[in-house]
């Protein structure tokens, strides 16, 4: 799946796709849902958050 | 080179076109030694006009562009800075008023029209920062 494709089915621009993948720029609870709608996996599997750094992976 | 989306190059085309239309003006104004000065409705009507063209002409290449919870939230950042820079003008406005008694409502037409100038650069400055950042 292209950044745009995924982009354009959620209702982000491209650049903010490539942000979130990044880690410049942390999506809303509801585009974090919806990125993982798209893809058919729980949110845990394309978000993870670690408490001691700021570090996530998208 | 840099990469810019068409969001940044809309904000740098905001930025030249500002700069392009109110520096002179205000560099005139602050040399000003009884020359004659391009009245300032005409610069706000030319910058005004300059906008509104620049962003009808960017929003026909890009229709099908949109706008999305980042660019709201740099946006909003923006806001929040120019908003505090537009206080932070008026607040010198006031306090020089104070120290000399009265202005001139020419003078004060133009310093009103430097804090706008100020608040709206500090806002599409900010952006540009904000874009380049969360990139």
């Amino acid at each position: 799946m292209t950044q745009q494709h995924l982009a354009d089915s959620i209702g982000l621009t491209r650049q903010t796709v490539i942000a979130i993948e990044g880690d410049k720029y942390s999506p809303s609870l509801d585009t974090a849902f919806r990125i993982a709608l798209v893809f058919g996996v729980p949110l845990e599997q394309v978000f993870q958050y670690e408490v001691q750094g700021k570090k996530r992976q998208a | 080179m840099l990469n810019l989306s068409y969001r940044e190059k809309a904000l740098y085309a905001s930025l030249v076109v500002e700069l392009l239309i109110f520096g002179p003006y205000f560099v005139e104004v602050t040399m000003h030694s009884g020359g004659s000065l391009t009245p300032l409705f005409v610069r706000v009507f030319l910058f005004i006009g300059a906008i509104v063209a620049m962003e009808i002409a960017v929003a026909i290449s890009t229709r099908h562009r949109q706008v999305d919870e980042r660019d709201r939230l740099i946006n909003l950042r923006g806001s929040k800075l120019a908003y505090m820079a537009l206080l932070v003008c008026l607040s010198g406005m006031i306090g020089l008023a104070g120290e000399h008694g009265s202005v001139a409502s020419g003078v004060l037409i133009n310093e009103l029209m430097a804090s706008v100038f100020a608040a709206y650069t500090v806002h599409l400055v900010t952006m540009l920062v904000m874009y380049r950042r969360l990139m």
